[in-house]
């Protein structure tokens, strides 16, 4: 399955701080982890990371450290900053109340307390 | 492993994205000879999973200027109609060095078309242009350069004040219209 480009555009930021938020990490890991977490369906071009690394290092939430790789090679580490953490949480609700009203609409066919009920597309709503 | 296999490749780059970058090119690399591919397999390999290095150049520098966080690029259309408004102000300034005596409309307007486009250029650039201000800039522009023609066709007294011609009012209504339209279609980052 590919994932659109506009959603990976949309959560790329997201990602990038939820991976950062188990520990610093470079470019090529994030990638990978990427690629691991998504079971492979998600598949970021590795050039796609590293300007949303830079934007991410110029909005002041993550910084960076050059530090060696194992094999002797200058390494570029980001980490996240204090300032990351209400952002990611915001993050996080806006996704969640998105995932919440996707869920509603496509899986259980109820409506959003309030509004009017939708015709459930893929699971028929029990007979009572 | 000889870090230079990519050297060429990165050449032109800033020296900590090259070395960035070829941190990351190098990783790949030693998992594509880890995979079983040759070295020039494994390299090429690298290079298209990385995409263009001075793409990714050009991007990062975009988005990691910290002296403008809100910059966006111009679009071509933009950047036309910018230069539009710069090549009139430049036809202007010229009537106005040939004429004996320009008169004091003339002046102003060479130099109200040339910091208008300068100050249009600039606000684009920083996406801070309010929607409104555009739209009202470009119209006011495009009014403005109409109702010039029509006097100009019908009051020859718009030819002597702003040596200006027909055509060149034309050609000014044009680009406000042009104008009009890249400027309202101005691009918000989003945070």
């Amino acid at each position: 399955m590919k994932i659109s480009k506009d959603l990976n555009a949309a959560s790329a930021s997201a990602i990038v701080l939820g991976i950062l938020r188990t520990g610093e990490s470079y470019g090529y890991a994030i990638v990978q982890k990427v690629r691991e977490l998504s079971g492979g369906e998600v598949e970021w071009t590795d050039g796609m990371l590293y300007p949303i690394l830079h934007r991410l290092e110029a909005d002041g939430l993550i910084g960076a450290r050059w530090g060696e790789s194992e094999t002797g090679r200058k390494r570029k580490y980001y980490q996240l900053t204090a300032q990351a953490r209400p952002v990611m949480e915001d993050d996080r609700r806006q996704w969640q109340t998105v995932n919440a009203i996707l869920h509603g609409l496509w899986v259980t066919g109820d409506a959003l307390p309030n509004t009017h009920p939708h015709e459930a597309v893929t699971a028929p709503v029990p007979a009572r | 492993m000889n870090s230079n296999l990519f050297s060429s490749d990165l050449a032109g780059l800033p020296t900590q994205l090259a070395a960035e970058l070829e941190d990351h090119l190098m990783e790949s690399l030693e998992a594509g000879l880890r995979s079983g591919m040759s070295a020039e397999e494994a390299r090429q390999s690298a290079l298209r999973s990385l995409g263009s290095p001075l793409e990714i150049a050009r991007r990062c520098l975009r988005e990691s200027d910290p002296r403008e966080p809100h910059r966006v690029p111009m679009t071509p259309q933009q950047r036309v109609a910018v230069v539009g408004w710069l090549l009139l102000a430049m036809g202007f300034a010229s009537r106005v060095c040939e004429a004996n005596e320009p008169s004091h409309g003339s002046i102003a307007a060479c130099l109200g078309f040339s910091a208008g486009s300068l100050a249009m250029a600039f606000l684009i650039r920083r996406a801070r242009i309010p929607r409104g201000l555009a739209i009202g800039l470009s119209l006011g522009l495009t009014g403005a350069a109409v109702v010039g023609l029509l006097q100009a066709a019908w009051h020859p007294w718009i030819q002597s004040s702003l040596a200006l011609t027909p055509a060149a009012l034309t050609v000014l209504a044009l680009f406000g219209a042009l104008s009009g339209g890249a400027l309202s279609a101005t691009p918000r980052r989003t945070a």
